[in-house]
């Protein structure tokens, strides 16, 4: 008990002590509070760390993963954990109430799993059905209603809030084919599809994080910037089908 | 997380030449489908040539970027209410130095573009101030990419394009966020940013 109090103590210290100052400015307040990231300090550091052990770890791995695998297996890997998320975003689609997208997600995860040899190849989205659209507990929660939160950066895992760190929590808890593969005692597969899966999506940040480092002024701001409007763009599913693709006119 | 940057890339590569200021009025919805779908056709024939040299391509999109668009409304855009702050000098300095930026920055991706590159102008409707048209990117061996154009009619009467977003992402959004979170770290001061963007254009013209 009393090294809880220490370790909350020393949160608690660290949190406040990595807290922005509040301006008293009325327009530099207007902008630290639309800005919405009163742990900047903090999370500033935390960045520091993620792109320490980036550059030691994940970069370098993310780098000989892609020089050292043909295109065509590095794209059959990652239609595969597209498809091992199916029935994720299946639950997601289903929670927020969009039929459409959810019967889209099934007939992707069916025909993909068959046709497409258990995912390997993306026989809907290359036929002209419809494309892959992920979808998350915490778009979900936004849903739902649930306010974002201030901007956060995760150990590890990066830019986030308090609602996508509460999403990623369940999914971590809660994804169906992480269950059903623990379920078989395949513990094994669920720690090969992380390690795969992390490996494939900084493999595919590869360039676009170079680009950024190179192009921004601050790449703390214009990752928090992009991230924000992303995340926006995804909760309102703003992305498109195929056959939306060529239905108007084209020059 | 971040293929949009492929996707913003294409669509800054057009944009850039052609994002003009000095205009607080939508355009007419048909006019501005035109003057991107024009935009387009102007930009690929243009920079989808393979044979340019990295300073001829530099040299272009300067010319096009100081042909089509007056820097002012995208520089008080992107600097926001720092805009107001600074002096007339140090506004037209910013505005030398953001053309010099977008060149040394923007410039050497030119060398990425994929001739096969086509943009389908889709619908266009009013929004605010601005009209948003709609676009779809096709470049080969890339998924398409949804692309969104911000037109405005200038107080000269040319319509011109004021921002760009690439998956939801706006570039103009994402600089100001950028270059003020460098500003609001040194009191609002220009200084600090000029030099910043000169060491950036310095890092980019040695790599």
């Amino acid at each position: 008990m009393r090294l809880f109090t220490c370790v909350l103590a020393v949160a608690v210290t660290t949190l406040v002590s990595g807290c922005a100052t509040v301006p008293t400015d009325p327009e530099d307040r207007a902008e630290y509070e639309a800005l919405n990231d009163p742990l900047e300090p903090t999370n500033r550091t935390v960045m520091d760390f993620n792109l320490a052990l980036d550059d030691a770890v994940l970069r370098p791995v993310a780098r000989g993963y892609r020089s050292g695998l043909p295109d065509e297996v590095q794209h059959g890997i990652h239609n595969v954990l597209n498809n091992l998320r199916s029935p994720l975003i299946f639950a997601n689609d289903t929670l927020q109430g969009s039929p459409n997208r959810a019967g889209d997600t099934l007939i992707r995860f069916m025909i993909n799993s068959t046709m497409g040899v258990f995912g390997i190849f993306d026989v809907v989205g290359d036929t002209g059905g419809p494309r892959y659209h992920g979808e998350d507990f915490g778009q979900t929660l936004a849903v739902w209603g649930v306010g974002e939160g201030p901007y956060l950066v995760l150990p590890f895992f990066g830019p986030s809030n308090p609602r996508d760190t509460v999403g990623l929590g369940v999914e971590f808890l809660a994804d169906p084919a992480d269950l059903a593969l623990v379920n078989q005692s395949l513990e094994w597969a669920v720690w090969t599809r992380t390690g795969v899966g992390v490996g494939d999506e900084r493999a595919e940040l590869l360039d676009p994080i170079d680009d950024l480092k190179r192009n921004s002024l601050d790449f703390y701001a214009a990752v928090r910037s992009i991230y924000r409007q992303r995340r926006a763009n995804e909760i309102a599913n703003r992305d498109m089908k195929a056959s939306d693709l060529y239905k108007k006119e084209s020059h | 997380m971040l293929t949009f940057l492929y996707r913003m890339t294409a669509a800054l590569i057009l944009v850039a030449a052609f994002a003009h200021p000095v205009a607080v009025t939508a355009a007419e919805p048909p006019v501005a489908k035109e003057l991107i779908a024009t935009l387009a056709t102007d930009a690929m024939q243009t920079f989808g040539v393979k044979t340019l040299s990295a300073d001829e391509r530099s040299t272009l999109f300067r010319d096009r970027l100081l042909r089509y668009s007056s820097t002012k409304l995208v520089s008080a855009d992107i600097l926001g209410r720092y805009w107001g702050r600074f002096t007339d000098g140090e506004r037209a300095e910013f505005e030398g130095l953001l053309v010099d930026y977008v060149v040394a920055i923007w410039s050497g991706r030119l060398a990425d573009v994929d001739p096969g590159t086509k943009v389908n102008v889709q619908d266009a409707e009013v929004v605010g101030d601005k009209v948003v048209v709609h676009s779809v990117v096709f470049a080969p061996d890339e998924p398409p990419a949804p692309v969104d154009w911000y037109v405005v009619t200038a107080d000269t009467g040319a319509n011109v394009v004021v921002d760009v977003q690439a998956d939801g992402v706006s570039l103009i959004k994402t600089m100001r966020e950028d270059f003020t979170a460098l500003l609001r770290a040194n009191g609002g001061h220009a200084a600090p940013l000029f030099d910043a963007m000169r060491k950036k254009m310095a890092q980019r013209a040695g790599s």
